[in-house]
């Protein structure tokens, strides 16, 4: 997605929830990457899950009180659609998110 | 179907609508000022109508749930101090809620309090595992029906409707000591952060997105918000009332729920105080519920964890494993032998502190085009909600000077 102001892509993906290809809501996008791609017009090439994404944008108290460094980067072309939420075009174990559900869902014979 | 589903909406909403808190804050605030609060009653419940309309509206149009748009509106931060505040806030009224069963099981039973707060507690979770979502909320809210026996009674006792009339002009009583006025007005935030309770919100707007509403569903949503709420108040009015015939004049405070139930025993002898009891005990009940489930929608929705009860249990472990282990800290709570009522003042501050914050992001998606398309806020509710809201702010700014100004409004 390009937009004129990075205001606007970040009000469009970030803090919204994900889906994967299936439906499943796999976590929310923490932050985003945002490029410059010509003079006035700026690009998101990557959405960022995880507690090493909302560091990035945490008060220094926040992030001693939730720690972790795990990241996520799923590539702008693995999106699908943004509204209320945003959709993805694989599933969620192939891009390494939710990990830790699946891996209960897995363990509790629900995957 | 669509007439069942209604009429089943609005059962449930005036069924659920009574909690511990409104069954303390009202019987006290009939007994201290007679009908001089009924007014803020009719206000607020106006209010909560007016934001459960738009949470559904939201959740309908958008399919956002709200600890979502919270986080989404307000940022990471915010949006978690907002996340602490709404959980402390709702477990301590889960923890009354769950303290008022058990206390109302010991009327009926004369068990130990102890033991009957383990009891509730595990029928309590029981219910949440093994009922279909729909008849969660269904089952305790329309059990919670035999309440309209205060109705009955305060219809019965030939209630002073001058009086009553009058308790509906907005007011600051006059003739009244610096300390009465104080007490009046921790009494006013009192009622209006009991009806306005955040958590009623997180489950609503959650619910509807639990039931797959859509566009198709707006009309299901005003009618069970205003016919529901709106009848639902009335049932707390006429607890209110009551208290003001009958404990007023002979200078009761009713500061248990033993004594509320005395209310329909006057008209109507045994067979009222067991219909009250009944009534009472499955409409905290599926408070308790509400509350319980509304901390594990929020913890799930901010971090994105699946959620829902239309899913199973083990689809939803996180979400799971958060509303057991809610059940199981409000029951410490209680176990450690704070009193319900106890629990039910420090909820209604709480709560109402944390109100501003969890309905601003609400508003500001509410009149957002871009998610709401034609159904987004019109003129109407557009100022209703800014009316209200400044209303909310004024009273979470005053809560805490009134509490403790009054003593929890024991001066």
């Amino acid at each position: 997605m390009r937009a004129a102001h990075p205001n606007h892509l970040i009000k469009a993906y970030r803090d919204l929830e994900l889906f994967d290809r299936d439906d499943q809501l796999c976590g929310i996008v923490d932050d985003i990457e945002i490029v410059q791609s010509e003079p006035g017009i700026w690009e998101m090439t990557a959405l960022l899950v995880g507690p090493g994404a909302r560091r990035r944008r945490s008060p220094r108290w926040l992030t001693a009180l939730l720690p972790g460094r795990r990241m996520v980067r799923v590539a702008a072309a693995d999106v699908a659609s943004e509204t209320s939420v945003v959709r993805l075009l694989k599933k969620a174990e192939d891009l390494g998110l939710a990990r830790f559900e699946h891996r209960l869902l897995r363990r509790l014979g629900s995957n | 179907m669509k007439f069942l589903e209604i009429f089943l909406g609005v059962l449930t909403a005036v069924g659920g609508f009574v909690d511990v808190s409104e069954l303390v804050f009202m019987s006290q605030a009939g007994s201290r000022f007679d009908y001089r609060l009924l007014w803020i009653v009719v206000l607020a419940t106006i209010g909560i109508i007016v934001f459960a309309e738009m949470s559904g509206r939201v959740a309908a149009m958008s399919h956002q749930p709200l600890f979502n748009t919270i986080r989404h509106r307000l940022g990471f931060s915010l949006g978690l101090l907002t996340l602490a505040g709404a959980l402390i806030s709702t477990l301590i009224t889960c923890a009354a809620e769950i303290g008022g069963v058990a206390l109302v099981l010991q009327l009926l039973s004369g068990w130990s309090y102890a033991l009957l707060v383990v009891v509730a507690t595990a029928l309590l979770m029981l219910s949440i595992y093994l009922l279909p979502f729909k008849w969660i909320e269904r089952a305790y809210g329309i059990l919670g029906l035999t309440m309209l026996v205060f109705g009955a009674a305060f219809v019965a006792l030939d209630p002073p409707w001058h009086q009553i009339a009058g308790g509906l002009v907005p007011q600051v009583p006059s003739g009244l000591s610096r300390r009465d006025l104080l007490a009046y007005g921790y009494f006013a935030v009192a009622l209006i952060s009991a009806i306005m309770f955040p958590y009623e919100l997180y489950f609503y707007s959650s619910g509807a997105i639990e039931d797959g509403w859509s566009g198709a569903d707006l009309g299901v949503n005003r009618i069970t918000s205003v016919l529901g709420l709106g009848l639902g108040s009335l049932v707390a009015m006429a607890i209110l009332c009551l208290s003001a015939q009958q404990f007023g004049p002979r200078g009761i405070s009713p500061e248990m729920i033993g004594s509320v139930v005395l209310q329909p025993g006057l008209p109507f002898g045994k067979l009222g105080i067991l219909l009250g009891l009944l009534g009472i005990l499955f409409a905290i009940g599926g408070a308790a519920i509400e509350t319980c489930l509304a901390c594990a929608y929020g913890v799930s929705q901010f971090f994105g964890w699946r959620w829902g009860r239309h899913k199973k249990p083990r689809e939803t472990p996180l979400f799971t494993a958060a509303w057991i282990s809610v059940f199981l800290l409000a029951a410490a709570i209680v176990l450690t032998g704070v009193q319900p009522t106890e629990l039910a003042d420090y909820a209604i501050v709480t709560s109402i502190v944390v109100l501003p914050l969890s309905f601003l992001p609400l508003l500001l998606v509410a009149r957002d085009r871009t998610f709401m398309r034609e159904h987004a806020n019109g003129v109407l509710s557009n100022t209703l909600g800014w009316v209200y809201y400044a209303l909310i702010v004024v009273a979470a700014l005053a809560a805490l000077p009134l509490y403790f100004l009054t003593s929890g409004g024991q001066l």
